[in-house]
Protein backbone atom coordinates (compact mmCIF):
# COMPACT_ATOMS: atom_id res chain seq x y z
CA UNK A 1 0.00 0.00 0.00
CA UNK A 2 1.32 3.33 -0.90
CA UNK A 3 1.42 6.04 1.68
CA UNK A 4 1.22 9.75 1.11
CA UNK A 5 4.33 11.69 2.08
CA UNK A 6 3.74 15.39 1.85
CA UNK A 7 7.41 16.23 2.17
CA UNK A 8 8.06 14.63 -1.20
CA UNK A 9 5.61 16.97 -2.91
CA UNK A 10 6.63 20.21 -1.15
CA UNK A 11 9.29 22.22 -2.84
CA UNK A 12 12.47 22.45 -0.89
CA UNK A 13 12.29 25.38 1.51
CA UNK A 14 14.43 28.25 0.27
CA UNK A 15 17.48 29.04 2.26
CA UNK A 16 16.89 32.13 4.27
CA UNK A 17 19.33 34.91 3.59
CA UNK A 18 21.54 35.59 6.51
CA UNK A 19 21.54 39.30 7.16
CA UNK A 20 24.16 39.90 9.82
CA UNK A 21 23.73 43.66 10.13
CA UNK A 22 21.38 45.84 12.13
CA UNK A 23 18.39 46.89 10.07
CA UNK A 24 18.85 50.65 10.22
CA UNK A 25 15.47 51.85 8.98
CA UNK A 26 13.63 49.56 11.35
CA UNK A 27 15.40 50.79 14.48
CA UNK A 28 15.14 54.38 13.24
CA UNK A 29 11.40 53.94 12.78
CA UNK A 30 11.11 52.66 16.36
CA UNK A 31 13.12 55.59 17.72
CA UNK A 32 11.28 58.19 15.69
CA UNK A 33 7.90 56.73 16.55
CA UNK A 34 8.63 56.66 20.26
CA UNK A 35 10.06 60.19 20.11
CA UNK A 36 7.03 61.63 18.35
CA UNK A 37 4.56 59.80 20.57
CA UNK A 38 6.54 60.78 23.68
CA UNK A 39 6.66 64.45 22.69
CA UNK A 40 2.93 64.51 22.06
CA UNK A 41 2.28 62.73 25.37
CA UNK A 42 4.44 65.19 27.31
CA UNK A 43 2.75 68.09 25.56
CA UNK A 44 -0.70 66.71 26.29
CA UNK A 45 0.16 65.98 29.91
CA UNK A 46 1.56 69.48 30.32
CA UNK A 47 -1.68 70.96 29.05
CA UNK A 48 -4.04 68.69 30.95
CA UNK A 49 -2.19 68.84 34.23
CA UNK A 50 -1.37 72.53 33.79
CA UNK A 51 2.32 71.95 34.55
CA UNK A 52 4.30 75.14 35.04
CA UNK A 53 7.91 74.80 36.09
CA UNK A 54 9.83 77.67 37.65
CA UNK A 55 13.10 79.06 36.31
CA UNK A 56 15.21 76.66 38.41
CA UNK A 57 13.34 73.53 37.34
CA UNK A 58 13.05 74.28 33.62
CA UNK A 59 16.74 73.75 32.65
CA UNK A 60 16.93 70.45 34.51
CA UNK A 61 13.72 69.01 33.09
CA UNK A 62 14.52 70.26 29.59
CA UNK A 63 18.00 68.73 29.80
CA UNK A 64 16.50 65.39 30.77
CA UNK A 65 14.13 65.59 27.82
CA UNK A 66 17.05 66.58 25.57
CA UNK A 67 18.88 63.38 26.48
CA UNK A 68 15.93 61.17 25.61
CA UNK A 69 16.68 60.88 21.85
CA UNK A 70 20.22 59.75 22.62
CA UNK A 71 18.93 57.29 25.21
CA UNK A 72 16.50 55.86 22.65
CA UNK A 73 19.29 55.57 20.10
CA UNK A 74 21.37 53.63 22.62
CA UNK A 75 18.39 51.43 23.43
CA UNK A 76 17.33 50.62 19.89
CA UNK A 77 20.15 51.31 17.46
CA UNK A 78 23.27 50.78 19.52
CA UNK A 79 21.89 47.75 21.34
CA UNK A 80 20.73 46.40 18.00
CA UNK A 81 24.18 46.97 16.64
CA UNK A 82 25.77 45.10 19.52
CA UNK A 83 23.38 42.21 19.00
CA UNK A 84 23.97 42.00 15.27
CA UNK A 85 26.32 39.33 14.03
CA UNK A 86 28.32 41.92 12.23
CA UNK A 87 28.10 45.24 14.07
CA UNK A 88 29.15 48.52 12.52
CA UNK A 89 32.28 49.76 14.15
CA UNK A 90 32.96 53.30 15.19
CA UNK A 91 29.40 54.48 15.72
CA UNK A 92 29.91 55.46 19.35
CA UNK A 93 33.22 57.27 18.68
CA UNK A 94 31.47 59.14 15.86
CA UNK A 95 28.83 60.31 18.31
CA UNK A 96 31.40 61.38 20.89
CA UNK A 97 33.45 63.30 18.33
CA UNK A 98 30.29 64.91 16.97
CA UNK A 99 29.19 66.04 20.43
CA UNK A 100 32.61 67.54 21.13
CA UNK A 101 32.80 69.28 17.75
CA UNK A 102 29.25 70.59 17.92
CA UNK A 103 29.62 71.97 21.41
CA UNK A 104 33.13 73.34 21.00
CA UNK A 105 32.97 74.74 17.50
CA UNK A 106 29.75 74.64 15.50
CA UNK A 107 27.19 75.78 18.07
CA UNK A 108 29.36 78.65 19.44
CA UNK A 109 30.12 79.70 15.86
CA UNK A 110 26.41 79.82 15.09
CA UNK A 111 25.44 81.58 18.31
CA UNK A 112 28.22 84.13 18.57
CA UNK A 113 29.56 84.73 15.07
CA UNK A 114 26.50 84.21 12.91
CA UNK A 115 23.99 85.29 15.59
CA UNK A 116 21.06 84.80 13.19
CA UNK A 117 18.40 86.21 15.49
CA UNK A 118 20.05 89.63 15.43
CA UNK A 119 19.65 90.12 11.68
CA UNK A 120 17.37 87.43 10.23
CA UNK A 121 14.39 87.61 12.55
CA UNK A 122 12.94 90.69 10.86
CA UNK A 123 13.92 89.77 7.29
CA UNK A 124 11.47 88.69 4.62
CA UNK A 125 10.68 85.01 4.06
CA UNK A 126 12.97 84.36 1.12
CA UNK A 127 15.85 86.25 2.68
CA UNK A 128 15.37 84.29 5.89
CA UNK A 129 15.54 81.00 4.02
CA UNK A 130 18.61 82.11 2.07
CA UNK A 131 20.27 83.54 5.18
CA UNK A 132 19.68 80.46 7.32
CA UNK A 133 20.82 78.22 4.45
CA UNK A 134 24.12 80.01 3.87
CA UNK A 135 24.99 80.42 7.53
CA UNK A 136 23.33 78.14 10.08
CA UNK A 137 22.51 75.31 7.70
CA UNK A 138 25.90 75.33 6.07
CA UNK A 139 27.68 75.42 9.42
CA UNK A 140 25.88 72.29 10.60
CA UNK A 141 26.03 70.37 7.36
CA UNK A 142 29.66 71.18 6.72
CA UNK A 143 30.58 70.09 10.25
CA UNK A 144 28.67 66.84 9.85
CA UNK A 145 30.28 66.24 6.47
CA UNK A 146 33.76 66.72 7.93
CA UNK A 147 33.03 64.29 10.76
CA UNK A 148 31.63 61.66 8.41
CA UNK A 149 34.61 62.16 6.13
CA UNK A 150 37.09 61.67 8.95
CA UNK A 151 35.31 59.03 11.02
CA UNK A 152 33.52 56.82 8.52
CA UNK A 153 34.10 57.55 4.85
CA UNK A 154 35.19 55.56 2.91
CA UNK A 155 36.40 52.63 4.93
CA UNK A 156 33.30 52.12 7.08
CA UNK A 157 30.88 52.52 4.19
CA UNK A 158 30.65 48.85 3.22
CA UNK A 159 27.01 48.91 2.16
CA UNK A 160 24.78 51.75 1.08
CA UNK A 161 22.78 51.66 4.27
CA UNK A 162 25.95 52.31 6.29
CA UNK A 163 25.77 55.92 5.12
CA UNK A 164 22.39 56.22 6.80
CA UNK A 165 23.56 54.55 10.01
CA UNK A 166 26.57 56.83 10.49
CA UNK A 167 24.76 59.95 9.32
CA UNK A 168 21.84 59.45 11.71
CA UNK A 169 24.23 58.95 14.61
CA UNK A 170 26.28 62.06 13.83
CA UNK A 171 23.16 64.18 13.28
CA UNK A 172 21.63 62.92 16.51
CA UNK A 173 24.76 64.04 18.36
CA UNK A 174 24.45 67.53 16.87
CA UNK A 175 20.77 67.70 17.77
CA UNK A 176 21.52 66.59 21.32
CA UNK A 177 24.08 69.35 21.75
CA UNK A 178 21.65 71.94 20.38
CA UNK A 179 18.92 70.73 22.72
CA UNK A 180 21.22 70.67 25.74
CA UNK A 181 22.39 74.20 24.98
CA UNK A 182 18.76 75.26 24.75
CA UNK A 183 18.17 73.69 28.16
CA UNK A 184 21.26 74.85 29.99
CA UNK A 185 22.22 78.13 28.31
CA UNK A 186 18.82 79.49 27.31
CA UNK A 187 16.93 78.28 30.38
CA UNK A 188 14.87 75.61 28.62
CA UNK A 189 11.11 75.79 28.49
CA UNK A 190 7.94 74.32 29.85
CA UNK A 191 7.98 70.54 29.30
CA UNK A 192 5.26 70.42 26.66
CA UNK A 193 6.78 73.03 24.36
CA UNK A 194 10.33 71.86 25.10
CA UNK A 195 9.52 68.27 24.13
CA UNK A 196 8.12 69.39 20.79
CA UNK A 197 11.13 71.58 20.09
CA UNK A 198 13.60 68.84 21.03
CA UNK A 199 12.04 66.24 18.73
CA UNK A 200 11.75 68.79 15.91
CA UNK A 201 15.46 69.56 16.21
CA UNK A 202 16.34 65.86 16.07
CA UNK A 203 14.17 65.24 13.02
CA UNK A 204 15.44 68.17 10.98
CA UNK A 205 19.10 67.51 11.81
CA UNK A 206 18.79 63.85 10.88
CA UNK A 207 16.83 64.59 7.71
CA UNK A 208 19.31 67.20 6.48
CA UNK A 209 22.28 64.98 7.35
CA UNK A 210 20.95 62.24 5.10
CA UNK A 211 21.41 64.39 2.00
CA UNK A 212 25.18 64.64 2.33
CA UNK A 213 25.49 61.06 3.56
CA UNK A 214 23.60 59.81 0.50
CA UNK A 215 26.02 61.62 -1.80
CA UNK A 216 28.99 60.29 0.12
CA UNK A 217 27.53 56.84 -0.42
CA UNK A 218 27.13 57.49 -4.15
CA UNK A 219 30.69 58.78 -4.23
CA UNK A 220 31.83 55.40 -3.03
CA UNK A 221 29.39 52.94 -4.61
CA UNK A 222 27.89 54.79 -7.54
CA UNK A 223 29.14 56.87 -10.39
CA UNK A 224 30.90 59.79 -8.74
CA UNK A 225 30.37 63.24 -10.17
CA UNK A 226 32.51 66.22 -9.44
CA UNK A 227 29.87 68.62 -8.16
CA UNK A 228 27.34 66.25 -6.64
CA UNK A 229 28.83 66.36 -3.13
CA UNK A 230 29.01 70.15 -3.12
CA UNK A 231 25.41 70.39 -4.35
CA UNK A 232 24.26 67.96 -1.69
CA UNK A 233 26.01 70.08 0.95
CA UNK A 234 24.00 73.08 -0.18
CA UNK A 235 20.82 71.00 -0.44
CA UNK A 236 21.19 69.75 3.13
CA UNK A 237 21.85 73.31 4.27
CA UNK A 238 18.76 74.43 2.39
CA UNK A 239 16.64 71.88 4.23
CA UNK A 240 17.75 73.34 7.56
CA UNK A 241 17.29 76.90 6.30
CA UNK A 242 13.85 76.19 4.90
CA UNK A 243 12.73 74.32 7.98
CA UNK A 244 14.01 76.98 10.37
CA UNK A 245 12.41 79.86 8.52
CA UNK A 246 9.15 78.11 7.75
CA UNK A 247 8.64 76.48 11.12
CA UNK A 248 9.11 79.77 12.94
CA UNK A 249 6.29 81.23 10.88
CA UNK A 250 4.04 78.31 11.77
CA UNK A 251 4.91 78.23 15.46
CA UNK A 252 4.58 81.93 16.20
CA UNK A 253 0.89 82.63 16.11
CA UNK A 254 -0.53 85.54 14.21
CA UNK A 255 -2.55 88.28 15.80
CA UNK A 256 -6.23 87.69 15.59
CA UNK A 257 -9.52 89.00 16.87
CA UNK A 258 -10.47 85.81 18.65
CA UNK A 259 -7.22 84.67 20.19
CA UNK A 260 -3.52 85.30 19.79
CA UNK A 261 -0.91 82.80 20.84
CA UNK A 262 1.80 80.40 19.74
CA UNK A 263 0.86 77.26 17.87
CA UNK A 264 3.70 74.84 18.67
CA UNK A 265 1.72 71.79 17.54
CA UNK A 266 1.43 73.21 14.04
CA UNK A 267 5.19 73.72 13.86
CA UNK A 268 5.73 70.26 15.30
CA UNK A 269 3.42 68.71 12.71
CA UNK A 270 5.41 70.41 9.99
CA UNK A 271 8.69 69.10 11.42
CA UNK A 272 7.33 65.55 11.64
CA UNK A 273 6.00 65.65 8.08
CA UNK A 274 9.28 67.16 6.90
CA UNK A 275 11.44 64.54 8.64
CA UNK A 276 9.33 61.56 7.66
CA UNK A 277 9.16 62.71 4.04
CA UNK A 278 12.95 63.02 3.80
CA UNK A 279 13.47 59.67 5.52
CA UNK A 280 11.02 58.03 3.11
CA UNK A 281 12.68 59.63 0.11
CA UNK A 282 16.15 58.36 0.99
CA UNK A 283 14.85 54.94 1.99
CA UNK A 284 13.31 54.74 -1.46
CA UNK A 285 16.45 55.97 -3.22
CA UNK A 286 18.69 53.50 -1.40
CA UNK A 287 16.27 50.62 -1.90
CA UNK A 288 16.07 51.44 -5.60
CA UNK A 289 19.83 51.59 -5.91
CA UNK A 290 20.14 48.27 -4.07
CA UNK A 291 17.54 46.68 -6.30
CA UNK A 292 19.46 47.78 -9.39
CA UNK A 293 22.69 46.54 -8.01
CA UNK A 294 23.88 43.35 -9.60
CA UNK A 295 27.21 43.18 -7.89
CA UNK A 296 27.22 40.35 -5.37
CA UNK A 297 29.90 42.10 -3.36
CA UNK A 298 27.68 44.96 -2.39
CA UNK A 299 24.53 43.50 -0.94
CA UNK A 300 22.53 46.44 0.30
CA UNK A 301 19.68 45.29 2.44
CA UNK A 302 17.51 47.36 4.67
CA UNK B 1 29.54 38.06 21.72
CA UNK B 2 29.11 34.49 20.60
CA UNK B 3 28.28 34.04 16.96
CA UNK B 4 29.45 37.50 15.96
CA UNK B 5 31.21 37.66 12.67
CA UNK B 6 34.45 39.53 12.85
CA UNK B 7 35.91 40.70 9.60
CA UNK B 8 38.86 42.96 9.25
CA UNK B 9 38.11 46.21 7.49
CA UNK B 10 38.91 45.97 3.80
CA UNK B 11 42.19 47.49 2.81
CA UNK B 12 41.76 51.14 2.08
CA UNK B 13 41.75 51.81 -1.61
CA UNK B 14 43.28 55.01 -2.84
CA UNK B 15 40.73 57.65 -3.78
CA UNK B 16 40.07 58.21 -7.41
CA UNK B 17 40.75 61.55 -8.97
CA UNK B 18 37.02 62.36 -9.16
CA UNK B 19 36.54 61.48 -5.50
CA UNK B 20 39.41 63.70 -4.42
CA UNK B 21 38.16 66.59 -6.49
CA UNK B 22 34.58 66.10 -5.31
CA UNK B 23 35.76 66.58 -1.71
CA UNK B 24 37.86 69.60 -2.60
CA UNK B 25 34.96 71.20 -4.45
CA UNK B 26 32.65 70.51 -1.50
CA UNK B 27 35.03 72.30 0.86
CA UNK B 28 35.44 75.23 -1.52
CA UNK B 29 31.68 75.44 -1.98
CA UNK B 30 31.19 75.56 1.78
CA UNK B 31 33.72 78.37 2.12
CA UNK B 32 32.11 80.26 -0.75
CA UNK B 33 28.69 79.72 0.82
CA UNK B 34 29.88 81.11 4.14
CA UNK B 35 31.32 84.13 2.36
CA UNK B 36 27.98 84.77 0.65
CA UNK B 37 26.17 84.26 3.94
CA UNK B 38 28.30 86.83 5.72
CA UNK B 39 27.96 89.19 2.79
CA UNK B 40 24.20 88.88 3.13
CA UNK B 41 24.50 89.52 6.86
CA UNK B 42 26.59 92.62 6.26
CA UNK B 43 24.06 93.90 3.74
CA UNK B 44 21.09 93.35 6.05
CA UNK B 45 22.77 94.70 9.18
CA UNK B 46 24.29 97.67 7.38
CA UNK B 47 21.22 98.60 5.33
CA UNK B 48 20.20 102.23 5.76
CA UNK B 49 17.31 104.55 5.03
CA UNK B 50 17.93 108.12 3.91
CA UNK B 51 16.82 111.05 6.03
CA UNK B 52 16.58 114.51 4.54
CA UNK B 53 15.60 117.77 6.25
CA UNK B 54 16.68 120.62 4.06
CA UNK B 55 15.17 123.23 6.41
CA UNK B 56 17.45 122.08 9.19
CA UNK B 57 20.26 121.32 6.76
CA UNK B 58 20.68 117.68 7.72
CA UNK B 59 21.11 114.76 5.35
CA UNK B 60 21.88 111.35 6.80
CA UNK B 61 21.43 107.62 6.47
CA UNK B 62 20.01 105.86 9.52
CA UNK B 63 19.72 102.08 9.98
CA UNK B 64 16.91 100.49 8.02
CA UNK B 65 14.04 99.30 10.16
CA UNK B 66 14.65 101.79 12.95
CA UNK B 67 11.74 103.95 14.08
CA UNK B 68 12.06 107.57 13.04
CA UNK B 69 10.77 110.38 15.25
CA UNK B 70 10.88 114.05 14.30
CA UNK B 71 8.37 115.39 16.81
CA UNK B 72 10.67 116.15 19.76
CA UNK B 73 13.15 118.95 20.47
CA UNK B 74 15.52 117.47 17.91
CA UNK B 75 15.80 117.30 14.15
CA UNK B 76 15.35 113.58 14.19
CA UNK B 77 15.74 110.57 16.39
CA UNK B 78 15.97 106.98 15.15
CA UNK B 79 15.58 104.08 17.58
CA UNK B 80 16.08 100.35 17.13
CA UNK B 81 12.76 98.66 17.88
CA UNK B 82 14.34 95.22 18.02
CA UNK B 83 16.94 96.00 20.65
CA UNK B 84 16.41 94.12 23.90
CA UNK B 85 16.16 96.43 26.89
CA UNK B 86 17.14 99.98 26.03
CA UNK B 87 16.49 100.87 22.40
CA UNK B 88 19.67 101.94 20.70
CA UNK B 89 19.29 105.57 19.65
CA UNK B 90 20.77 107.92 17.08
CA UNK B 91 19.74 111.54 17.33
CA UNK B 92 20.61 114.90 15.82
CA UNK B 93 19.60 118.10 17.60
CA UNK B 94 20.18 121.78 16.79
CA UNK B 95 20.65 124.26 19.64
CA UNK B 96 20.84 128.04 19.15
CA UNK B 97 23.94 129.51 20.76
CA UNK B 98 25.50 132.86 21.47
CA UNK B 99 28.38 134.25 19.41
CA UNK B 100 31.00 133.40 22.05
CA UNK B 101 29.98 129.81 22.56
CA UNK B 102 32.45 127.04 21.87
CA UNK B 103 31.78 123.35 21.50
CA UNK B 104 33.53 122.84 24.81
CA UNK B 105 31.22 125.26 26.62
CA UNK B 106 28.21 123.51 25.09
CA UNK B 107 29.50 120.17 26.36
CA UNK B 108 29.84 121.67 29.84
CA UNK B 109 26.27 122.93 29.62
CA UNK B 110 25.03 119.49 28.57
CA UNK B 111 26.87 117.92 31.49
CA UNK B 112 25.35 120.30 34.03
CA UNK B 113 21.87 119.80 32.60
CA UNK B 114 22.05 116.01 32.45
CA UNK B 115 23.48 115.70 35.92
CA UNK B 116 20.13 117.01 37.13
CA UNK B 117 17.85 115.11 34.76
CA UNK B 118 19.50 111.71 34.26
CA UNK B 119 19.95 109.24 37.13
CA UNK B 120 23.55 108.38 37.92
CA UNK B 121 24.90 110.53 35.09
CA UNK B 122 28.64 110.17 34.85
CA UNK B 123 31.02 111.67 32.30
CA UNK B 124 33.60 109.16 31.09
CA UNK B 125 35.65 111.48 28.95
CA UNK B 126 35.78 114.54 26.75
CA UNK B 127 38.13 114.95 23.83
CA UNK B 128 38.52 116.84 20.56
CA UNK B 129 37.04 115.08 17.56
CA UNK B 130 37.19 115.58 13.82
CA UNK B 131 34.09 114.86 11.77
CA UNK B 132 34.48 112.93 8.51
CA UNK B 133 34.04 116.19 6.53
CA UNK B 134 36.93 117.73 8.46
CA UNK B 135 34.94 119.93 10.84
CA UNK B 136 36.27 120.21 14.37
CA UNK B 137 34.03 118.94 17.17
CA UNK B 138 34.08 117.77 20.77
CA UNK B 139 33.33 114.20 21.73
CA UNK B 140 31.63 113.57 25.07
CA UNK B 141 31.26 110.06 26.42
CA UNK B 142 29.00 109.37 29.38
CA UNK B 143 26.81 106.84 31.13
CA UNK B 144 23.62 106.97 33.15
CA UNK B 145 20.89 104.72 34.52
CA UNK B 146 17.74 104.56 32.45
CA UNK B 147 14.69 103.92 34.57
CA UNK B 148 11.11 103.20 33.61
CA UNK B 149 9.11 106.41 33.74
CA UNK B 150 5.97 104.60 34.88
CA UNK B 151 6.58 103.70 38.56
CA UNK B 152 3.89 100.99 38.45
CA UNK B 153 5.80 98.99 35.84
CA UNK B 154 8.28 96.67 37.50
CA UNK B 155 11.70 96.89 35.90
CA UNK B 156 15.34 97.26 36.79
CA UNK B 157 17.35 100.30 35.74
CA UNK B 158 19.47 99.83 32.64
CA UNK B 159 22.95 101.30 32.34
CA UNK B 160 23.13 103.30 29.11
CA UNK B 161 26.35 104.49 27.51
CA UNK B 162 26.21 107.50 25.29
CA UNK B 163 28.44 109.47 22.97
CA UNK B 164 27.72 113.06 21.96
CA UNK B 165 29.53 114.75 19.11
CA UNK B 166 29.13 118.50 19.42
CA UNK B 167 30.07 120.90 16.65
CA UNK B 168 29.17 124.46 15.70
CA UNK B 169 27.90 125.40 12.28
CA UNK B 170 26.04 128.44 10.98
CA UNK B 171 25.75 129.94 14.47
CA UNK B 172 24.11 126.93 16.06
CA UNK B 173 25.32 123.89 17.90
CA UNK B 174 24.75 120.52 16.30
CA UNK B 175 24.59 117.68 18.82
CA UNK B 176 24.85 114.17 17.41
CA UNK B 177 23.91 111.64 20.06
CA UNK B 178 24.40 107.88 20.16
CA UNK B 179 23.05 105.88 23.11
CA UNK B 180 23.10 102.14 23.63
CA UNK B 181 22.79 99.69 26.50
CA UNK B 182 26.18 99.33 28.15
CA UNK B 183 26.58 95.59 27.34
CA UNK B 184 26.18 96.22 23.63
CA UNK B 185 28.26 99.38 23.34
CA UNK B 186 31.28 97.75 21.70
CA UNK B 187 29.16 95.68 19.31
CA UNK B 188 26.98 98.59 18.21
CA UNK B 189 29.49 101.43 18.09
CA UNK B 190 29.99 100.95 14.36
CA UNK B 191 26.49 102.32 13.86
CA UNK B 192 27.65 105.74 15.05
CA UNK B 193 30.66 105.55 12.76
CA UNK B 194 28.43 104.54 9.82
CA UNK B 195 26.02 107.34 10.67
CA UNK B 196 28.75 109.96 10.89
CA UNK B 197 30.18 108.81 7.58
CA UNK B 198 26.84 109.47 5.86
CA UNK B 199 25.91 112.65 7.74
CA UNK B 200 25.92 115.89 5.78
CA UNK B 201 25.40 119.17 7.60
CA UNK B 202 24.48 121.76 4.99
Amino acid sequence: MTTFDASLLSPPSPREDVYPYRRVWRTTAYETGVLIAGALAVNLAGSLLDIHLDARQRPLVTALLALMPLALWLLFSYRGERRARRPREGLLPSIVVSILAANAATAPFVDEVIAPETWLSAASGLVRILGYTLTVGLAFEFSKYLILRVMAWPKRFERRIDAVAYSLAVSLAFATVLNLRFALLEGGGQPGAAALRIVSTVLVQQAAGLVVAYRLMVLKFGTPRLFSLAISLLAGSFLIGFHTAFRAGLTVGSFGVGATGNTPLLGFGFSVAFGVAVFALFAFLIATADARDVRPSAPGRR
Amino acid sequence: MEGRLVFPLPPEEPLSRVQRWAHAIAVLTALLGFALGFLLKAQIVGATTPFRDLAAGVLAQYPAGWLLDTQGDYVFRARDPGAPGYRTTLQVALVPIGPDATSRSIVDGLTLERAQTLAGYQVNGTEPFTLPDGDEATRLEYAYAETESNPFLQSLPVVVRGVDIVTIKRGQAIIITFRVEQDRFEDEFWRLEQFLATLELL
